[in-house]
């Protein structure tokens, strides 16, 4: 009886290991065919305006490639496309929407290298070179940064008046803008009227990590080492200083309430915003649906603020993979070669999107978008990029942090217990994993 | 006499209080939704809460229109279909785990009961693999594959089964009828309630279903309305409205299945007599 | 004569068995003995992984967040069944017997548990607002503190609990009612003759006569209980690492995190299979309790 038992499991899982392991040989026969019309590409991206006119515009100005876009829901499109490449759906190239899965899909032989193809093209790639560090592993290039990242402050024009205080730009004009200032600022403002919060930081753990990115910081690096976490710390001491003082949106408020930094922002009591690239497209829609009471011109972009000379930003590029097993690699390198280049970009910058390279045509779209000529200057001008916590172990760190970040919040740890916590689970990370 | 009557009717007075009184806490969360589905996305998130909408608009619903009637139609299809296949797999197990008697028979039902406890995380990879090996990834048919087995629905079946006297079918096996015929003229009829049940329940969890969907369809023409209400759900932006629009909407067909059942519940009483 | 007849037994076994048998076995049960073969290995999703013994089961152990998300899911399984099946049998007896408007309340009671999860995330985000939501207004109202609820890391899992309890009593009515309709009328009617009150008929007629769909109702109970996920998925913020400080953290949750966040599908299945040991060994004990309480004969 037992030995029918085990008999059964054992010819099922046979049955199994077999589908899961025999897949993919059946296929490679029929590669190529290239020359017979044109080659059509499977792409996967998820739902966005930009993503679809791109794929548009790209099928009707060319005829050799066609690109077969397969669009997923926002919501859990990491946890779909994981699946997807573990089971080897038919994917030529891709979009990366949590930066850090390059890794892991690196790991698992997934991503095609695509320095031969950049060299190919006779010219250096101007999107890899802006964000080189961010597309890089074991000095291959794995991505195609198309859209840029990078964090600005944002601040309202109408909240700086009320308080009676210069608005953020006068300071980085002076060269002051430092995390100091803007702690200082966030608690005038406040101070100047209860009913104005100075400033708000977004909930996510990567928000935490802003000076530790300018200052070159890795938390984790990528050989598993723990580096310097005291920038870390600064601006966490920081933000329980304003917390408490009202001068700041309360982190664990924000998260249970679901309110948007957009939404703060909208409501016309927040002085400034520390958030990405992709806000001033968002500040388009809100006016378009009537979303908040304030004039457009009412509110102005200008830098985070940075400790160190020379102005550092963080942020990382979003990009485009191709898949190590595709049989169209070509074709599709062409496709996302094309949306890091100028035509790409200046569709990228009709829907408020920064660029990862910029050109003329798509600076002068972007314009458009902007409240004032200063705010221009400064979203567009030439920076330095820095990202920290970008390793194997980054969302692990990202969880980890995020949990006693709000241990430290809640007044359940002190600054040196916060510390040795942080330290520990470092090391749990970077033990546990293999 | 009297006042027995009146005593039983001061009950049932008291009664429909206390339940009225549950009721309106119970549906505060849906008159929450309710109230949401027509508020601009802003106002949704005004503190303190206010029932009425300060501006009343109907754009959440109007957004719909374009593209919840396909996937309103796909989950129909394929909630009705997943449903009744599943009431043939469930209650032709429940039969064979209860009233026949077989060599490995418990052991094989443990197996269901096990594929019951492990969490759904931990296969959903494997079965992904399996699934594109046949070649049925993003079409509808991966869907009803993967629903056709429902360890629940047996399981619930079987107990009901259970519970009805052997004697039934002993006398009717002695009568020379076969054990199809058992199943269908003798226990299916007296089994109204827990197939009614089953049906309001498995309708409800494929209605209500987004992972499998998620991982096995891409195609917007194949998407249904769990699934669908994540159009709303942007990068950078999510888009509430709507989705509570949407959410009101996805009720109305799991209530109407559940009030059409209830009909068989009252049956269920008045046909008790046979069993007495 | 023998053999024959035990081949159309076979036959007629089979006829029964195998629709539902196909499918279990390729769709359900070859990826659960997947799944136990991976958590023997460092699989992330790709086809390059090795075995590993038992390192994941070892981590787990030795992990202390392992042991207090084991614990956060003990207790929410512990409260949310009693509450769930308590509520679900009272409201069953209640609505069972026909009379005028027992059929909306038995909608109403049902509606919750039809209701998409993101509605109901976004309701009850109102209902808990730390500062001005409808609950603290309430309780200011009537003189009573308030409570920072999902904000604060001694509450929050209660929230989440009652949201689970509010959502699923209904589901255990509409099972309890369907139950209730199967026992005979006749029986209560010869309890009545036989100088029973209304206690005692409930314990010697309506208990036993319950106690299949009963015992189907607790174990079902059990094992959703012990998987619990969705709530804190949608009352904590997905990939924000679950509730305050982790206060809300369960063990299904953090598969989750681990499966499809981190690529460590290995430990991922591996606190699977702890998981569904767990269950296993809790509905094998409640399996042998059942043999005291519940009766297959007595209708």
């Amino acid at each position: 009886m037992n030995l029918k038992k085990l008999l059964f499991i054992s010819s099922i899982s046979f049955l199994t290991m077999g589908l899961l392991f025999a897949n993919g040989s059946s296929e490679e026969s029929d590669s190529k065919d290239m020359n017979e019309g044109p080659v059509t590409i499977s792409y996967y991206t998820w739902d966005d305006g930009c993503h679809q006119a791109l794929i548009d515009e790209f099928n009707k100005t060319h005829t050799d490639i066609q690109v077969d876009g397969h669009i997923l829901a926002s919501a859990d499109y990491e946890t779909k496309l994981t699946t997807l490449l573990s089971g080897r759906a038919d994917i030529d190239a891709f979009m990366e929407k949590r930066q850090s899965d390059v890794f892991s899909q690196y790991e698992n032989g997934y991503l095609e290298p695509l320095d031969s193809y950049i060299e190919a093209t006779g010219s250096k790639n101007q999107a890899v070179e802006n964000f080189k560090s961010a597309v890089t592993i074991d000095d291959g290039i794995y991505q195609l940064p198309w859209r840029g990242g990078a964090y600005f402050t944002y601040f309202n024009k109408n909240v700086f008046e009320k308080a009676g205080i210069p608005t953020p730009d006068t300071y980085v004009e002076n060269g002051e803008w430092t995390w100091e200032k803007f702690e200082e600022v966030s608690k005038a403002i406040h101070a100047a009227d209860s009913s104005l919060i100075g400033s708000s930081i977004y909930m996510w753990g990567s928000q935490a990590f802003f000076k530790a990115g300018q200052e070159g910081d890795s938390i984790v690096t990528a050989d598993g080492k723990i580096d310097n976490i005291e920038n870390v710390v600064d601006i966490l001491e920081m933000r329980k200083r304003l917390e408490d003082e009202g001068a700041m949106w309360n982190l664990i408020d924000m998260k249970v309430t679901k309110t948007h930094y957009s939404k703060q922002f909208y409501d016309g009591n927040l002085g400034m915003l520390l958030i990405g690239e992709w806000f001033p497209g968002q500040m388009v829609t809100g006016a378009a649906d009537g979303l908040y009471d304030f004039d457009f011109e009412d509110w102005g972009i200008t830098r985070l603020p940075c400790d160190r000379e020379p102005y550092y930003t963080v942020g990382l590029p979003t990009s485009n993979c191709i898949t190590s097993y595709s049989k169209k690699k070509q074709a599709a390198f062409e496709f996302i070669n094309w949306m890091s280049g100028p035509e790409g970009s200046a569709i990228a910058a009709k829907y408020g999107v920064l660029p990862a390279a910029s050109s003329e045509a798509a600076k002068q779209e972007i314009a458009k978008n902007l409240p004032d000529e200063k705010s221009v200057e400064y979203f567009l001008e030439n920076r330095n990029n820095n990202t920290a916590n970008f390793s194997p172990y980054a969302t692990r760190v990202e969880t980890e942090f995020a949990k006693l970040q709000e241990d430290y919040l809640l007044g359940n740890l002190t600054t040196d217990e916060f510390r040795t916590e942080f330290i520990d689970s470092l090391e749990e990370i970077i033990r546990t994993t293999y | 006499m009297m006042s027995y009557n009146l005593k039983k009717r001061r009950m049932h007075v008291i009664k429909l209080i206390f339940l009225s009184i549950v009721a309106i806490v119970v549906l505060l969360p849906l008159i929450i939704v309710l109230s949401s589905s027509f508020k601009n996305e802003s106002e949704i998130f005004d503190f303190p809460f206010h029932l009425i909408p300060r501006k009343t608009i109907l754009g959440n619903f109007e957004q719909l229109i374009d593209t919840f009637p396909i996937y309103i139609f796909n989950s129909v299809k394929l909630t009705v279909t997943i449903v009744l296949v599943q009431l043939v797999t469930a209650a032709t197990g429940a039969y064979a785990f209860s009233k026949l008697t077989w060599k490995g028979r418990d052991f094989i039902f443990g197996l269901y009961l096990a594929s019951m406890m492990i969490p759904m995380q931990a296969v959903m990879i494997p079965q992904f693999i399996i699934i594109r090996n046949i070649n049925l990834y993003d079409s509808h048919g991966a869907l009803v594959l993967l629903g056709a087995f429902t360890a629940f629905g047996t399981f619930l079946i079987r107990q009901f089964f259970m519970s009805i006297p052997n004697t039934y079918s002993e006398a009717a096996r002695i009568d020379g009828a076969r054990e199809w015929t058992i199943f269908l003229k003798l226990l299916l009829p007296m089994s109204k309630a827990v197939l009614v049940t089953q049906i309001i329940f498995s309708f409800r969890f494929f209605w209500n279903d987004f992972f499998t969907p998620l991982i096995y369809i891409t195609s917007p023409e194949l998407k249904t309305l769990p699934l669908g209400m994540t159009d709303f759900v942007r990068e950078q932006y999510v888009y509430w409205g709507p989705q509570m629009a949407a959410a009101l909407i996805s009720i109305i067909p799991v209530l109407i299945i559940f009030l059409f059942g209830q009909k068989y519940f009252i049956q269920g009483v008045s046909s008790s007599g046979l069993k007495g | 004569m023998k053999r024959s007849y035990s081949l159309k037994n076979t036959g007629t076994v089979m006829s029964f068995l195998l629709p539902s048998f196909i499918g279990f076995s390729i769709f359900v049960f070859a990826p659960m003995i997947m799944a136990v073969v991976l958590s023997f290995t460092n699989y992330s999703g790709g086809p390059k992984f090795r075995f590993v013994g038992f390192k994941n089961y070892v981590m787990a152990f030795s992990n202390p967040d392992f042991l207090s998300y084991l614990f956060v899911t003990f207790k929410f399984m512990l409260i949310s069944v009693i509450f769930q099946i308590g509520l679900g049998l009272f409201f069953a007896i209640l609505l069972s017997k026909q009379f005028r408007g027992c059929s909306t309340f038995r909608s109403i009671f049902y509606i919750p548990n039809i209701l998409s999860s993101v509605a109901v995330g976004l309701a009850f985000m109102f209902i808990f607002e730390p500062s001005s939501g409808l609950i603290n207004e309430f309780l200011a109202f009537i003189g009573l503190p308030t409570s920072k609820w999902l904000a604060s890391e001694k509450s929050a899992l209660n929230v989440i609990i009652t949201i689970a309890i509010w959502q699923n009593f209904g589901y255990y009515m509409v099972l309890f009612i369907g139950g209730l309709q199967n026992i005979s009328t006749t029986l209560y009617e010869a309890a009545e003759m036989d100088g029973a009150n209304k206690f005692k008929q409930f314990i010697h007629v309506t208990i036993p006569g319950l106690s299949p769909i009963l015992f189907y109702g607790i174990t079902i109970a059990i094992i959703r209980g012990f998987q619990v996920f969705d709530y804190i998925y949608i009352m904590t913020g997905g990939q924000q690492g679950g509730g305050p400080a982790g206060s809300t953290n369960v063990l299904a949750f953090d598969i989750y995190l681990n499966a499809f966040t981190y690529f460590r599908f290995g430990y991922a299945s591996a606190e699977s299979v702890v998981l569904m040991l767990i269950i296993l060994f809790v509905t094998y004990i409640q399996n042998r309790g059942q043999k005291r309480w519940v009766s297959y004969d007595v209708v």
